[in-house]
């Protein structure tokens, strides 16, 4: 017997067929009829069926109903959530599945992304598994709901969660987004205002069609080229102080310490490194100095 | 200066009985195995007969390609308790050993192997019990019930009486050294005759012998025979497992099966067993198992999955099996998730996960 001869034996082929609907059959009948073993299961081999997923086109759909996430909707520290309980708390105008992926669950749930989907009650699903990345591009839609990246700039994402003031705030910033993107240039495509943030001054958001920041580390790491690398854009928040200094700063000298920083947090918050953490620290430092002389009052109580 | 001893010399050496040492590993193992079994020596008796049944099925699977092999003789595993003696001999008819392979499956045991094995060892019995099989160090159990073992073996060969591997015999105590010299045993496969230590020669009672095939070795395929003076009976079902109907079975039957093929110290987590009939007819068995083990060095990341992707690629390559047609098991599923036996055309697996270092 040799292995060409099995490998291209139909009857072979049959039976791996029926062999993979038989795996997944026992696998549904686990996760419906005993949910705790079906959490274990997934402990020890949810990153063995994503891959299948990513790996077996065919069966794609039964496999994205057996998958289970992490989600803004469920506490706690097992992946809970299906993709069937996303939709069905899906709201009425809601057209998309959000998903936000991070190196950990608590990076996800703290990060600067999620600011304006919690503030409009939408639910976004955390994925911290590294082959998530592969997963997300893979599944790309639920029941014909398409997945999007919550840290993308997706139009979509746009809509979903930006605020209308955010058109005065527009050109109430706008020289210094021009300045920004002079300051930034090689490191981001551009700055804009940003619509999703309620507390962070910055972040980094993909275009709409690039790859996500997180897989383009992910390839760094591995080592791998990556001819679609594109630079983020940088949302601004229009409501921050320390943004807002950004409309003040008359000095080419502040202004580019400020944006530097700001630049350098968003890409912290995003798990990123730093290209030059020394220079970031002075620059906060110098911040810190700066804002110590200027109201010691406020910093010391 | 000694002059270079070449094949014909060193055959002719070999006509007397020669002591041996244990390489050192060995004997540390042998300890350990003696130790640790202490409160289960019955394990022993699942030991033997499971290696003896892998000689069976070595055999039956070399006989595929070459079916002079195996003759017109019944594969079968026979225990023959011997009062007057004292000993208890587990014999088979399998693909049995040369000399070279007596040497280096009772005398020496892969450094990787004994690592990983003493690694492993946890001081709970039971689970040790289960690593002793996974790591081909079964045969050494012998020595908790025996003071004295004597392995007899002729090896499988089909090239004609005049060249045919000469039989061996093999003897120790357990103490540090064994001796090897030809036997002239004149059938094929391997005995391994134990001599009970005293206070062990409940083994030698055949209502004994047998609830424990009952207990451990039902699933074999190879049919087990007891072998007394005046009569031999096949203690097991003798039947493949999975061509057992499933309305027969209980669950407790399919866990110890699964620990049979897999060595696993955990019991499986679920399992499907399916008869398909039709045009195509075959029979599967899947079992999803309960974690990655350490043991079997996987991780928990991505890397964990093409790691066993990587054993199971070696597997295939190591045995021919029909599964292997499945890409590598049906690509992905069977790879780390279950284990698989099924039985179509004329083949038959054991899943790729089969990575027991058993002997002989």
């Amino acid at each position: 017997m040799s292995r060409e001869l099995l490998q291209n034996n139909r009857t072979v082929e049959k039976i791996k067929a029926a062999l993979v609907r038989r795996t997944l059959d026992l696998l549904e009948e686990l996760a419906a009829d005993k949910p705790a073993e079906y959490a274990e299961f997934w402990k020890a081999f949810g990153v063995v069926l994503k891959e299948g997923l990513i790996d077996d086109a065919g069966q794609k759909a039964r496999v994205a109903k057996l998958l289970r996430f992490h989600s803004t909707a469920v506490a706690g520290e097992a992946p809970e959530a299906t993709l069937a309980d996303y939709v069905s708390r899906m709201k009425s105008d809601q057209k998309s599945i959000y998903y936000l992926t991070a190196d950990t669950l608590a990076a996800a749930r703290t990060s600067p992304h999620l600011e304006g989907f919690r503030s409009r009650g939408l639910e976004v699903l955390l994925l911290t598994d590294r082959i998530d990345e592969w997963v997300a591009g893979h599944l790309h839609e639920f029941e014909g709901k398409s997945l999007v990246n919550a840290a993308s700039a997706a139009a979509e994402v746009a809509s979903a969660i930006e605020t209308p003031d955010k058109a005065a705030a527009e050109s109430a910033y706008k020289e210094a987004l021009e300045r920004l993107d002079k300051v930034l240039v090689g490191k981001i495509a551009s700055a804009r205002v940003s619509g999703r943030l309620t507390e962070s001054p910055a972040v980094l958001v993909a275009g709409e069609f690039g790859m996500s920041l997180r897989m383009g580390r992910i390839l760094k790491q591995a080592g791998q080229s990556n001819p679609f690398a594109t630079l983020p854009i940088l949302e601004i928040n229009p409501k921050h102080p320390l943004v807002e200094r950004l409309k003040t700063a008359a000095d080419d000298a502040a202004f580019a310490d400020l944006a530097h920083v700001l630049y350098d947090q968003a890409m912290l918050s995003e798990g990123g490194e730093l290209e030059d953490p020394v220079s970031f620290v002075h620059r906060v430092n110098r911040l810190i100095v700066e804002g110590l002389s200027a109201s010691p009052k406020i910093i010391l109580s | 200066m000694v002059p270079p001893v070449n094949r014909n010399q060193r055959k002719a050496m070999t006509t007397e009985a020669q002591t041996k040492e244990f390489q050192s590993e060995t004997k540390q193992v042998l300890r350990l195995v003696i130790h640790s079994l202490y409160s289960h020596k019955e394990i022993f008796l699942r030991e033997l007969i499971s290696n003896a049944s892998d000689a069976c099925e070595k055999l039956r699977f070399e006989a595929l390609a070459n079916p002079s092999l195996l003759g017109s003789d019944t594969l079968a595993v026979t225990l023959i308790p011997d009062s007057a003696a004292g000993t208890l001999t587990v014999k088979d008819n399998g693909i049995g050993m040369s000399e070279e392979e007596v040497i280096d499956n009772l005398g020496t045991i892969a450094r990787s192997g004994t690592k990983k094995f003493l690694e492993g060892l946890s001081g709970d019995a039971a689970k040790d019990a289960q690593l002793i099989g996974q790591f081909g160090v079964g045969f050494y159990s012998a020595f908790i019930v025996a003071d004295r073992v004597t392995v007899l073996s002729k090896r499988a060969d089909a090239s004609g009486a005049a060249t045919a591997t000469p039989a061996v015999r093999w003897d120790s105590d357990g103490e540090g050294t064994y001796q090897i010299q030809p036997s002239d045993k004149a059938d094929r496969g391997t005995e391994v005759i134990m001599h009970l230590r005293e206070e062990d020669k409940e083994f030698l009672e055949p209502s004994r012998l047998k609830q424990l095939v009952r207990k451990y070795s039902d699933h074999l395929s190879v049919p087990i025979n007891l072998k007394t003076a005046d009569a031999e009976e096949t203690l097991n079902q003798a039947k493949a497992f999975w061509t057992r109907p499933k309305s027969e079975l209980t669950d407790e039957d399919y866990q110890t099966f699964y620990k049979h093929l897999t060595h696993d110290s955990e019991p499986a987590r679920a399992w499907a067993h399916n008869k398909v009939e039709g045009n195509l007819e075959y029979t599967s068995l899947l079992y999803c198992r309960s974690a990655h083990r350490s043991i079997f060095s996987i991780g928990n990341s991505v890397r964990a999955s093409s790691s066993t992707y990587g054993a199971c690629s070696s597997w295939t390559r190591r045995r021919n099996c029909c599964l292997r047609g499945c890409a590598s098991c049906a690509v992905w599923w069977t790879r780390t998730i279950c284990r698989s036996t099924c039985r179509a055309s004329s083949c038959r697996t054991t899943g790729p996960w089969k990575r027991s270092r058993r002997r002989w």
